[in-house]
């Protein structure tokens, strides 16, 4: 069991790993058609979808989304819901991971071949997703200790650094009042969803009573608006389109004047690495929970792990077989495409953990 | 037992993620400073003549025998000319410690834009790399070796900053500045410009200011320290002012520029500048001791010569039609009509008048009265 604190680490998770790649780029390419207004409007949204599924999840003490729905759920629904979201969650990880593995190309090493580094990345989080729920909290919030530090120290630099331009960011300001579209408020929510990790880690709560929960939209509003803005002061409002990974220029574009390296570029991959290696890890973690739990009788409770490896491997295999077949335009239209879905599977979701929260009270 | 190979496993492949992409440092060359040029030859002038200072790694630091080696390649694209450089020296050429980009004049009066897009596209290239324009090519002024330089390309690379020397008339921009400056609506690229001095000198204290893709003109010493007065906050600097009984040399202390866009009576954009600064006082020729009220005198002096100056800078900008100081940008920033702010703006502009309230306090008189 852990305390409550640890709901704020899942959502700093996807807070401070949101700024790599999809997010930036579906606000940037919206930036003079209401990508701004989507930032508000996705503020708001996520809030209320953040509210509504704690207060769902807080009936299930000690639950996680397995055990609701193979109890409450009939048997119809419940399966092909919790195999979906495990494809789901598998589909996060696999999109951060092939994204990552670009990245690593393009910045660190062009040579290697990208299965060698897909295969590291595979490795590596199959092997920890294996492990309880409760040590990758625990690792969860040793590694954000290690790594918030840096990243403050990033975004302080690029703010105060001389090259940041803030008539560029008050020229998109100015661009407030337009309507926005579906896909810039699904990208916006993005930074949200760090506690629908709760489905499986619910199990670890005691209890969700958290008083504090208003800081997270907040710091969500000022995570995003930084996400948003910093490539702009730095790029300019239309030079910003032509980087791909704009966030990894905008940290080229930084220079530490008196450290051992001048780039700030590698301090930011570095910390993005681990940052990134470990939010592949839970989506791997919950993944497999779920997958499994498709599996899992009504009553069962004991956990086993023997299975493990039969769903891991044909994941990594499927993962393996994706980037063959990916480049940069289609790894953006996916990237695309699973902000979108994930958008409108929250509200699947949580219009599912409503009914069996119905059945459940009816029940007793 | 399963867990030992997976181990095993990770470690091998960890191996394999070692940097420098197979190629060990010594059989690397290190391009430290690009010059791009037009080629001389008439026939040729479409062509590109690249220049590369490469350095060579050497095991002891201690020695002082780094030379540079340069090398020069014509061809139809710059990626072209390097192909053709490399199969000219035995060391993969490295780009990423690339600190220094010299556009040629010749080249910079014609379009530098093919060049800002391969230094911003090409993943190896620093965004933080300094870039200029090099007189009389950009050819000598990366062949120019000065005496003060201790490893290849330094001496560009530590002028052109701000770790060495720290000149009023030098005016630094970056890569990532140029391309947006390219790109931007209401913001024009400029370039600090770098001259070869035979035999061994290189000199930078003009500022070239271009419209989005060729050098208009290049502005006199004296109008660049204005600039970047203007410019950037913190100008470390002396001015001279001469008056009645007056002839003294101040060091600015700390400076700060602020500008608004008013609108004029008439409908005119007025562009309004606030020049702060704390000064002291350098030298006093004519020697009568620096009271309080002659400080205030003097002050008074900078004053006018500021106004003076930065007005005659702001009106020659103005009459060539570029704007290195982003006052487009700054306008439509501050107007919520995007759609015809832009619009506005360009036909505003040529007709805008300036104001400049400078206010120095010279409150220093130096150790002496």
């Amino acid at each position: 069991m852990v305390s409550g604190k640890y709901i704020y680490y899942l959502f700093l998770m996807n807070a401070l790993i949101n700024i790599i790649n999809f997010v930036p780029r579906i606000l940037v390419l919206m930036r003079f058609h209401g990508a701004l207004m989507a930032i508000l409007i996705g503020t708001v949204v996520g809030t209320a979808i953040l509210f509504a599924f704690t207060r769902l999840m807080s009936r299930f003490q000690g639950k996680g989304l397995p055990e609701i729905f193979n109890r409450y759920l009939p048997r119809v629904f419940s399966v092909p819901l919790l195999l979906l979201y495990s494809i789901f969650w598998f589909g996060a990880a696999i999109v951060t991971m092939l994204s990552f593995v670009d990245i690593t190309l393009r910045f660190i090493s062009p040579d290697i071949s990208p299965y060698a580094v897909m295969i590291g990345f595979l490795l590596l989080s199959s092997i920890c997703a294996r492990l309880s729920s409760e040590s990758i909290l625990y690792a969860l919030e040793t590694i954000l200790l290690l790594i918030t530090p840096l990243i403050v120290y990033i975004l302080v630099k690029s703010l105060t650094s001389e090259g940041f331009s803030w008539d560029a960011v008050l020229q998109t300001i100015t661009y407030l009042w337009t309507k926005p579209n579906y896909s810039a408020v699904a990208g916006a929510t993005f930074i949200f969803s760090g506690y629908m990790n709760l489905v499986v880690f619910n199990r670890n709560f005691r209890n969700l009573k958290t008083r504090l929960l208003w800081v997270i939209p907040v710091t969500a509003f000022v995570i995003l608006l930084v996400t948003f803005l910093v490539p702009i002061g730095y790029h300019g409002t239309v030079g910003v389109e032509d980087h791909v990974y704009s966030w990894f220029s905008t940290a080229d574009s930084i220079r530490m004047e008196l450290f051992i390296i001048e780039r700030v570029l590698f301090l930011f991959y570095t910390t993005y690495l681990s940052l990134s290696l470990f939010s592949m890890t839970i989506h791997w973690h919950v993944g497999l929970e779920l997958f499994k739990g498709v599996f899992r009788s009504r009553h069962e409770k004991k956990e086993s792990k023997k299975g493990d490896w039969w769903i891991l491997i044909p994941v990594c295999i499927v993962t393996l077989l994706l980037m063959s077949f990916m480049n940069q335009v289609r790894l953006a239209q996916m990237g695309q495409w699973f902000l979108n879905i994930r958008f409108a599977n929250e509200f699947v979701l949580l219009i599912a953990l409503y009914i069996a929260n119905k059945r459940s009270a009816r029940r007793t | 037992m399963r867990k030992g190979i997976c181990c095993l496993i990770a470690i091998v492949l960890l191996v394999t993620l070692t940097g420098c992409q197979f190629k060990d440092i010594d059989k690397r060359s290190f391009v430290l400073a690009i010059g791009v040029d037009r080629p001389e030859d008439p026939n040729q002038r479409d062509q590109y003549e690249v220049t590369l200072k490469m350095a060579i790694p050497e095991g002891d630091p201690t020695k002082r025998s780094q030379e540079a080696v340069i090398i020069t390649e014509i061809a139809k694209s710059v990626p072209e000319a390097i192909r053709l450089i490399k199969s000219k020296i035995d060391k993969e050429p490295d780009f990423s410690h690339c600190k220094v980009m010299v556009f040629g004049e010749s080249f910079a009066r014609d379009n530098i834009v093919s060049m800002t897009d391969w230094t911003a596209r090409r993943r190896d290239i620093q965004l933080i790399m300094y870039v200029a324009v090099g007189k009389p090519s950009a050819k000598e002024v990366v062949n120019m070796q000065t005496k003060s330089e201790r490893l290849p390309g330094n001496a560009l690379i530590l002028s052109l900053g701000t770790e060495g020397t720290e000149s009023p008339f030098i005016t630094t921009i970056y890569s990532f500045d140029l391309h947006r400056r390219v790109n931007e609506r209401g913001m024009d690229p400029l370039m600090p410009v770098v001259e070869a001095k035979k035999p061994d000198m290189l000199v930078i204290d003009k500022v070239a200011l271009f419209d989005k893709k060729k050098m208009v003109s290049i502005l006199s010493p004296d109008e660049t320290r204005m600039l970047n007065l203007l410019r950037t906050r913190n100008l470390r600097t002396s001015f001279h002012i001469e008056a009645e009984g007056q002839k003294i040399d101040y060091n600015l202390e700390s400076s700060r520029p602020k500008y608004r866009i008013k609108t004029g009576k008439n409908g005119k954009a007025v562009i309004a500048y606030k020049l702060s600064g704390k000064a002291m006082i350098e030298t006093n020729e004519e020697g009568a001791k620096m009271d309080g009220l002659r400080m205030k005198e003097a002050s008074k002096t900078a004053n006018k010569r500021w106004e003076e100056d930065s007005m005659k800078l702001l009106k020659k900008v103005q009459s060539l039609g570029v704007d290195p100081f982003g006052w487009g940008l700054r306008y439509t920033s501050r107007n919520w009509n995007n759609n015809t702010e832009l619009k506005q703006w360009q036909q505003l502009y040529p007709e805008a008048e300036f104001q400049v309230k400078a206010n120095v306090k010279i409150q220093y008189s130096g150790m002496i009265r």
